[in-house]
């Protein structure tokens, strides 16, 4: 039995315990602040110093969704025939046979998506810290505007719906209007930015009134506005160019995807240009806008209904970097050589495909002897030119949806020759957008 | 006969408290104590006599056998009045120089009544001694310290706790890994490959998160440790998958031949102590601490080889014999072994371990070495790990007691490239001539095997214990502990390399450095008659900085041995957090004759990871143990029967980055370019678990049998969900919400029963059967979202199911209907069963064996998914291809055309259950005693591992204890299981010599 002087001390004890762990808690339990380097604070968005960071962001994620919807969409169209590789820089099954379903082309709505939505809010946040009057003139709201107006051209073309920040799905046209929308607001920044600034500054910022005008041409023809189309064609000279740079970092997600997935340096082996019209069409040729190689190897799988496929790898990307071309003078000469050929004018079409393959360096192309062949010329023509550019599909939407004469290869459309069981012309609302839009149904 | 004077001591206190420590003695006392009590015992009184050195004098020199077969125990700790000592494999201990006198002999061990008797000493006399002990699995006065404040008996704990004692076990151990695999209930250990270095996924009562870890806590000594995998050996951007499949586990650099014993508590009633981090359960290692008593000297040498046994199907996918035709023969090798023949290789393991303990009852010492070289069965998989530990106890006064013990372990690693990449060994050659070398030639798939990848994992572990009792009732300990767990990796494609010419190369440092703080003081009094109380409070610290810095790059200028430096295209990558978890807790035991015991404590958690806006956390626990057989009424016949009750709750910890809105930055053209990371949430919180388990513990029949039953049920609220932003609106990552409700529930049972017990022969089994079924109670409101790996979070099933597209119309002659959204069932198991037996034989032989089957869990698995989406020419789909071949598909039913013709096929058609049976252990060992001296002895054991193997896929190429991934989540470090290229977990075959001086 303990005596009470016995159990004072141990109270004593026991406080002096619990007091020093009171004194601990105090030290240890009460601060838990912590700051962690690495990623970006939201807060630090609104320095003046990491507009420019955002502006490229938005250039990075256009990039990364248009590698998956180049390549893709390339497959469906024929441009590329797979040899049976999926996943890793591979296509997807249903893919090899000319669908885009919702099941295997998540990435690219998923990526755009988060292009466009970027691209809104670096206007946004441009706006906000500039100032309106700042804005209207600096080149790097230019530069915004263009990437915006990019962003919105490629969704109007590639998607099948528009859906803004998790709102409802409307036509794909409503992408196109606000493409030409951000188009032409970019000539107006670029143009006052041009005229602001000096040196390279004023230099890029002209350059981009070209791309302005170039890409507005472009969505005009998209839009069925062949007058504005053919006006701002016009604007642009046939040796200009607008690239999705894509840059060689060690990250071969970075890279020039159909570039990659296909390529003796990284082994995916996962397309060919064999079994298309356009190997076909340089072995006669010799256009340098369709090369590619000739291998005695295989691709990487195996498509079944073919077997293993003869890997004859693109040469037009032969490097990581190698960009895409975003909008181009050639693009302006075949908006006026179609433009032309919807009047049945033939001559002044085949004038600007003349010229258009001069530039080139590109044989002329036989004289068509009639509209319907001229069309099928025109067709073929802005296959070569825009080959893996991530165009075709749409330009087959947008023939089929208007009736135009003019016949596409058999090597290119659903049947035993192309081996497509189908073809989607425009790619689905991913299943991620679908399972988390309240506007959408599951 | 008076009694001696039972001391309740509060040993080294707190449940993240080390092992047990030796009570303070009180002059003329001396401690009797090691596992199963707590007594300090008067020597001078039991003696009658004080023991001085005389001259001349005795010796007293003994056996410790089992009652009954006569069999050896090794291990024991034997008292002799004030000296200790161990007996050895051979269960011979012996004292020198013993002064005549009358003396109390003590013997204690896990699992056995304590023994006590009196012995005279004569001088010039050996003593002979034969020490009978009695089997005792259920030890009410055990002491058990994991999720208890301090140190508690057994009879007090109303939570169900499990006890492995390492020194008694009949296996040889290769790893941690396996030293736990099937040795509690509700313990998965679940091995992930078949290649060295690779660590387990552990699981205590399945998933208890659907978003963070599943991996429990675990301490070493009352010091936290690392317990999550090491980074996967890949390039720091890009691709994952260009590696092997495994994942380093921190868990496998502590040497089993350090461990004396393990305890692990399963869930929040259990864990309610350990706060915001322990909802997973905890396992607590204790290492060894030398006994007071001669120098001893410890060496053990394993040898062993391993071979891969056959794993390729069986069957075809539509259950009939597989049938090879001659087309799909491969010269290069068999359907058998995956067209792997040529590579696999027996692997050989050289382990050599030396140790010496020994000390005074004021001082002792643990010190060991060993050093590993292990050859896996993969052609390039090697690892070497030396190891060090230093264990030290000391009384510097009587009141206090000091402990420091630290371990270095340095493991060097070199693997075959085996996981899913186009540069594999396990992918490529699976694929015949279909590969991405387009042929299935050894020559031409053995390129891969330029890609080195080499890492080195340096661990340290050091902490103290200071305990302070300066009262009989009054304690109080502080653990300071500092875990170090670093590695660094080397993935090198030299220039010339099949998959990338030109070559690339990675470099990478991490870094995880866990400090530990953990204080504790203990009240023990008495409220009133028959009514005592323990009150306990303390406060703990764990800060847990993590470094990861890599650098890479790529295309070299030429061949020879490359760095970073040399190549054209280079970068560089560095993540760096700090979390730190701080709380207090107080609880009170309340103790009624000891035999009803009530427990009410709570903890209070702070975590930095939590957002800004919530304050501390609470988390409440309440237990209560009633030993019915101790009340007057209970049939001494029917042996020893406690009742138990818990509920507690405990919690989980979102990530560093998690509450805060955050944008990433990347390079873009040599400027950066921001994109969005995180959404941010300030009221981000911890998944709060609450459990509530009840159960007894019964020993009857004189001890042969012995039963331990557990249900449990516990839900999660505020689970961390990652719930999913709609791309549209940014694509941020999915963001973490405290949104969901889980539950699972199942019943854990153990058997233990001494069947024969005869002179000279014994049989001993026994079996654990578990189960744990696991369901989405609510998602919030958020929508249903994978996690990866095929694996959802879908209210209404299991946490998380395996789903995916499977055929509506199987077993038509059709085309197949593709139909979304099929689950296939968990990807945990629902029922884990163990068999153990073992038996005693005539010649100190004795002959054990272990099997462990686990059933109901699903997984995807990549090898054969991805290859039937290639058009690969799959074995499973050998039966069909004929008709397939001939285009007449009017005898190939839809089930099948899905999983062997491409232009149907779905990667998760794949899917397969997981059910498999491994006879885990067959060990024939022999302890004798060698003529060296002392009490010298030897131990012989030959065993075999993972002899028998049966799965319930047949038709798949997979072994369904292995894992896999594309990506960064391989191993144990996957949140899903898939199953990927990982060859089998091989069978060993090993034989293991302990002398002991």
């Amino acid at each position: 039995m303990h005596t009470y002087h016995t159990r004072r001390a141990s109270r004593g004890h026991a406080l002096r315990g619990v007091a020093l762990a009171a004194v601990l808690a105090s030290v240890t339990a009460c601060d838990f602040s912590v700051t962690n380097p690495g990623p970006t604070a939201d807060k630090f968005l609104t320095d003046t110093l990491s507009l420019v960071a955002q502006v490229n962001g938005v250039a990075f994620t256009l990039g990364d969704g248009m590698n998956y919807q180049v390549l893709h969409s390339a497959v469906a169209a024929r441009e590329l025939f797979p040899t049976g590789q999926s996943g890793q820089f591979g296509i997807e099954p249903r893919n090899w046979v000319g669908f885009l379903v919702t099941e295997e082309q998540g990435t690219p709505w998923n990526s755009l998506s988060r292009a466009r939505w970027l691209s809104d809010q670096s206007i946004i946040r441009l706006k906000s810290v500039l100032g309106d009057a700042a804005f209207a003139k600096h080149p790097v709201a230019a530069q915004g505007l263009i990437w915006r107006g990019f962003t919105y051209r490629v969704l109007g073309e590639a998607m099948c719906v528009s859906i803004v920040d998790g709102g409802p799905a409307t036509p794909s046209r409503d992408n196109l209007v606000r493409a030409e929308s951000a188009f032409t607001a970019a000539i107006a920044v670029a143009t006052a930015a041009s005229a602001a600034t000096t040196g390279a500054t004023a230099t890029t910022a002209a350059n981009l009134v070209n791309a302005a005008y170039a890409g507005r041409a472009q969505v005009r023809v998209d839009l069925g506005d062949w007058t504005g189309a053919v006006s701002d064609a016009a604007r642009v000279p046939t040796a200009y160019k607008y690239l999705m740079p894509y840059y060689s970092n060690v990250d071969e997600y970075g890279y020039n995807r159909t570039m990659w997935s296909s390529t003796a340096q990284s082994f995916y082996k996962a397309t060919s240009v064999w079994g298309t019209w356009y190997a076909k069409y340089y072995d006669s040729s010799r256009d340098p806008r369709v090369a590619y190689t000739q291998t005695a190897l295989t691709g990487a799988g195996a498509f079944p209904p073919v077997g293993r496929v003869p890997w004859w790898p693109q040469s037009k990307y032969l490097t990581q970097t190698a960009g895409v071309t975003l909008v181009s003078g050639r693009e302006a000469r075949l908006i006026e050589a179609e433009a032309a050929l919807r009047n049945s004018d033939i001559a002044t079409a085949m004038a600007k495909i003349d010229a258009n393959r001069a530039s080139a360096g590109a044989p002329v192309a036989a004289r068509p002897a009639t509209l319907a062949d001229a069309w099928t010329l025109l067709k073929q023509e802005r296959g070569i030119e825009f080959w893996l550019e991530g165009r075709r599909l749409a330009d087959m939407r947008r023939w089929t949806a208007s009736q135009t004469p003019g016949a596409l290869d058999a090597l290119e459309i659903p049947g035993a020759t192309s081996y497509l069981e189908g073809q989607n012309t425009c790619f689905p609302v991913s299943r991620e957008e679908t399972n988390t839009n309240p506007n959408l149904t599951p | 006969m008076p009694q001696p004077p039972r001391l309740l001591v509060a040993l080294s206190l707190l449940g993240f408290a080390p092992a047990i420590l030796h009570a303070v003695p009180t002059p003329g006392q001396s401690l009797a104590v090691r596992y199963s009590d707590v007594a300090i015992t008067r020597a001078a009184e039991r003696s009658g006599r004080t023991a001085r050195p005389e001259r001349p004098a005795g010796v007293v020199r003994g056996r410790v056998v089992v009652e009954g077969t006569n069999a050896a125990v090794g291990n024991a700790q034997v008292q002799l009045g004030t000296r200790g000592a161990q007996s050895n494999d051979a269960g011979v201990f012996a004292f020198a120089n013993v002064p005549a006198g009358t003396y109390t002999v003590q013997v204690r061990m896990i699992g056995f009544e304590r023994f006590t008797r009196s012995v005279t000493v004569v001088d010039n006399q050996t003593t002979e001694l034969t020490i009978t002990l009695k089997r005792q699995s259920l030890s009410l006065d055990q002491i058990v310290v994991t999720g208890t404040p301090g140190a508690a008996r057994r009879r007090e704990v109303g939570n169900a706790i499990s006890q492995i004692d390492v020194t008694s076990l009949a296996e040889v151990p290769a790893s941690v890994d396996n030293l736990l695999q099937g040795k509690a209930t509700g313990l998965t250990v679940t091995g992930n490959s078949g290649g060295v270095g690779g660590g387990a996924s552990i699981r205590l009562r399945g998933n208890v998160s659907a978003t963070q870890s599943n991996q429990p806590l675990i301490y070493v000594d009352g010091v936290r440790v690392k317990s999550d995998g090491f980074p996967k050996n890949t390039f720091p951007t890009g691709y994952a998958g260009n590696s092997d499949n495994t994942v380093y586990s921190p868990l496998n650099d502590i040497d089993p031949s350090d461990i004396d014993r393990v305890e692990v508590i399963k869930g929040p009633a259990a864990t309610t102590l350990y706060g915001t981090e322990a909802a997973s359960g905890v396992i607590q290692i204790f290492t060894k601490r030398g006994q007071a008593g001669a120098s001893r000297w410890t060496f053990q040498t394993d040898q062993s080889m391993s071979q891969t046994p056959k794993f390729g199907p069986t069957q075809g996918f539509e259950g009939k014999d597989l049938v090879i035709p001659d087309k799909e023969v491969n010269p290069y090798g068999t359907v058998d072994y995956l067209y792997l023949d040529p590579w696999l290789r027996t692997g050989y393991k050289h382990k050599y371990v030396l140790s010496l303990d020994g000390g005074r009852d004021d001082a002792k010492y643990f010190v060991s070495g060993a050093t590993t070289n292990e050859t896996g069965v993969l052609p390039l998989d090697k690892a070497t790990q030396s190891s060090v530990r230093g264990n030290l106890s000391v009384m510097p006064r009587k009141d206090l007691t000091v402990q420091w013990n630290t371990s270095f372990s340095t493991n060097n690693l070199t693997k075959t490239p085996a996981g899913g990449t186009a540069a594999g060994l396990t992918l490529n050659a699976s694929r015949r001539d279909r590969n991405y070398f387009g042929s299935a030639d050894p020559a031409q798939i053995g390129r891969v095997l330029d890609f080195q990848l080499t890492s080195r994992i340096d661990h340290l572990v050091t902490g103290g214990t200071l305990q302070y009792q300066p009262k009989e009732n009054f304690s109080t300990r502080l653990i300071l502990g500092y875990d170090l767990a670093a590695q660094e990796t080397r993935n090198y494609m030299p220039y010339g390399f099949a998959t990338v010419p030109k070559g690339q190369i990675s470099d990478g440092r991490y870094s995880s450095r866990t400090t530990t703080a953990d204080y504790a003081a203990t009240w023990s009094h008495a409220l009133f008659r028959d009514l005592r109380s323990s009150l306990s409070g303390g406060a703990q610290a764990i800060a847990v900085d993590q470094v990861n810095v890599a650098a890479g790059s790529r295309d070299f200028p030429g061949p020879g041995e490359q760095t970073v430096s040399n190549g054209a295209l280079s970068l560089g990558v560095e993540d760096r957090s700090r979390v730190i978890n701080a709380g207090l807790f107080v609880q009170d035991v309340l103790d009624y004759k000891n035999r009803y015991f009530l427990t009410l404590g709570a903890r209070f958690d702070g975590n930095s990871a939590f957002g800004q806006s919530l304050g501390l956390q609470m988390y409440p626990k309440v237990s209560g143990s009633y030993v019915v057989s101790d009340e007057s009424f209970w049939p001494k016949s029917l042996g020893t029967m406690k009742l138990r009750a818990a509920y507690g709750q405990s919690g989980r910890a979102p990530g560093a980055f998690d509450a805060v809105r955050t944008w990433s930055s990347y390079s873009w053209g040599g400027v950066a370019a921001f994109i969005p990371r995180n959404l941010g949430n300030d009221e981000l919180g911890p998944e709060r678990t609450s459990e509530i388990e009840s159960g007894f513990e019964t020993s009857t029949l004189g001890g042969r049998l012995n039963v331990d039953f557990t249900w449990y049920q516990r839900t999660t609220k505020d689970a961390l969900f990652a719930v999913s932003q709609a791309p549209s609106e940014g694509l941020w990552a999915s963001q973490l919400e405290n949104v969901g409700k889980l539950r699972s529930d199942g019943v854990e049972l153990g058997v233990n029963a001494t069947l024969i017990q005869r002179p000279h022969f014994g049989w001993d089994a026994g079996f654990t059967y578990s189960t744990n079924h696991s369901k989405v109670l609510s998602l919030g409101g958020a929508a249903p979202f994978t996690i990866g790996n095929n694996g959802w979070v879908v209210e209404g099933s299991p946490v998380p199911v395996i789903r995916g597209f499977c055929v509506a119309n199987p077993t038509e002659f059709a085309t197949p209907v593709r139909q979304a959204n099929c689950n296939s069932g968990p990807n945990t198991p629902t029922r884990t069963i163990t068999g153990t037996s073992s038996f005693t034989l005539p010649g100190d032989f004795s002959l054990s064996t272990r099997g462990e089957y686990q059933g109901g869990a699903f997984a995807y698995s990549l090898l054969d998914g991805e290859a039937i989406v290639r058009g690969i020419r799959w074995p499973s789909c050998f039966n069909a291809y004929p008709a397939i071949d001939s285009g007449d598909l009017s005898t190939v039913p839809a089930s099948i055309r899905a999983r062997c013709m491409s232009a149907f096929a779905n990667r998760d058609y794949a899917i397969f259950p997981l059910d498999f049976f491994r006879l885990r252990d067959l060990t024939l060992r022999r302890s004798f005693p060698l003529k060296m001296g002392g009490a010298s002895s030897a131990q012989v054991s030959v065993s075999g591992q993972n002899l028998f193997w049966w799965k319930k896929a047949k038709d798949s190429l997979i072994d369904p204890e292995t894992s896999g991934g594309f990506n960064n989540q391989s191993g144990m470090a996957q949140q899903v299981r898939s199953v990927g290229g990982s060859i089998p977990i091989p069978r060993t075959f090993l034989m293991s010599v302990r002398l002991t001086y």
